[in-house]
């Protein structure tokens, strides 16, 4: 009984990477394997897929835009976590001019993917859940969902659009802009080749 | 592994991640079988039915891994263990576990109650087509859980587990 708490308490654990050599998690999981080393053999393949992770990351960031609409950003408030667990890998960047932000954030294997799928694939629980304030778009053929949020003042909405692709979900969110707006700042995403990278 | 280094030398991401998947899965699974081989022969009269041991996983990740085995003796007392992802009980113990107010609701009728097995939380019920449930919760989705048909009463099933 020991033993099964200790190896599951030792393995289900969440942990945010830092970068991590590829190669040595490698050399470590492949040692540990031939001497019949299990735990240790885990714990390096997880490394390893960390490293995979934000090199993953990193060459998403290189994709997006340098500008949505006339916000710009800071490649300093880039941020890409590897997270061992529940939740894969979060890619996140912030556009920004004044108060008025850009938010992109990118999730690997998100525990909100299934959710989000069902909501766009079954019509009849769509439209249950409707409250005016949603709807159901397409983003360069990518079923997403749309929601108007209130914006910086009364006059002003901000929108915020949700696109699962695969087992990833990528959240959009605009301030005071219209849905027109956000759908074209959205299609200046290259959703095709991050797919690839994050599937 | 092997495969997992070529498609990263190869820039290949989405493949290296997809083989990392796979050795992870396969080493799980090989922990699992140690587990198993790990679990008593025989609990006191009961002899395990090896037959009916398992190990399976749904996808890479401790919390998709689950490992049974079950005893039993030929007057149709029977124990089944299962470690891990028992998903059937996932919300249950969610329920129990994280909403201390449900634990004594109904003193009367209810027919469960909270216990410790060897300092870790547990809950315990009974009922009269399966007998007695022992869940013992490890860490957010993990948990093992006994399965007691034909035992005589909580004391025996704690004492058997």
């Amino acid at each position: 009984m020991k033993f099964i708490i200790t190896l599951i308490r030792f393995i289900a654990f969440t942990t945010t990477g830092i970068a991590q050599d590829f190669a040595k998690a490698m050399t470590s999981a492949k040692t540990a394997y031939n001497a019949g080393k299990l735990e240790e053999t885990h714990f390096a393949l997880q490394q390893a897929m960390q490293e995979v992770d934000l090199i993953v990351g990193k060459e998403v960031l290189k994709l997006l835009p340098p500008k949505i609409d006339t916000l710009t950003f800071n490649a300093k408030n880039d941020n890409v976590a590897s997270n061992i667990g529940y939740v894969g890998a979060t890619i996140h960047r912030i556009y920004e001019k004044g108060n008025r932000k850009a938010d992109l954030s990118i999730i690997s294997n998100s525990p909100l993917v299934a959710m989000m799928n069902t909501l766009l694939n079954t019509p009849m629980l769509g439209g249950m859940m409707k409250d005016g304030k949603t709807k159901t778009v397409k983003v360069q053929g990518y079923k997403a969902r749309l929601e108007k949020q209130a914006g910086s003042t009364d006059d002003k909405n901000d929108y915020k659009l949700q696109i699962p692709l695969g087992s990833a979900l990528i959240t959009f969110k605009v301030d005071d802009c219209t849905d027109t707006q956000i759908l074209d700042f959205a299609n200046t995403l290259p959703l095709q080749k991050i797919a690839k990278l994050i599937q | 592994m092997t495969e997992a280094e070529t498609a990263h030398g190869a820039k290949n991401y989405s493949d290296a991640r997809y083989s990392l998947q796979q050795a992870l899965m396969g080493v799980e699974i090989q922990l699992g079988r140690q587990i198993l081989k790990s679990l008593p022969a025989t609990i006191d009269g009961l002899q395990a039915d090896t037959l009916q041991d398992k190990v399976m996983s749904t996808q890479w990740g401790w919390s998709n891994l689950s490992i049974q085995r079950v005893w039993k003796n030929t007057a149709d007392k029977q124990l089944t263990i299962t470690i891990g992802n028992a998903g059937i009980y996932a919300g249950l113990a969610t329920l129990y576990f994280a909403n201390a107010g449900m634990m004594e609701a109904n003193a009367d009728k209810q027919n469960f109650k909270q216990v410790r097995i060897k300092g870790n939380k547990a809950i315990i019920q009974y009922e009269d087509s399966k007998g007695y449930t022992l869940i013992v919760s490890l860490g957010q989705t993990s948990m093992v859980v006994w399965e007691c048909i034909n035992f005589a009463n909580e004391q025996e099933v704690i004492v058997y587990c």
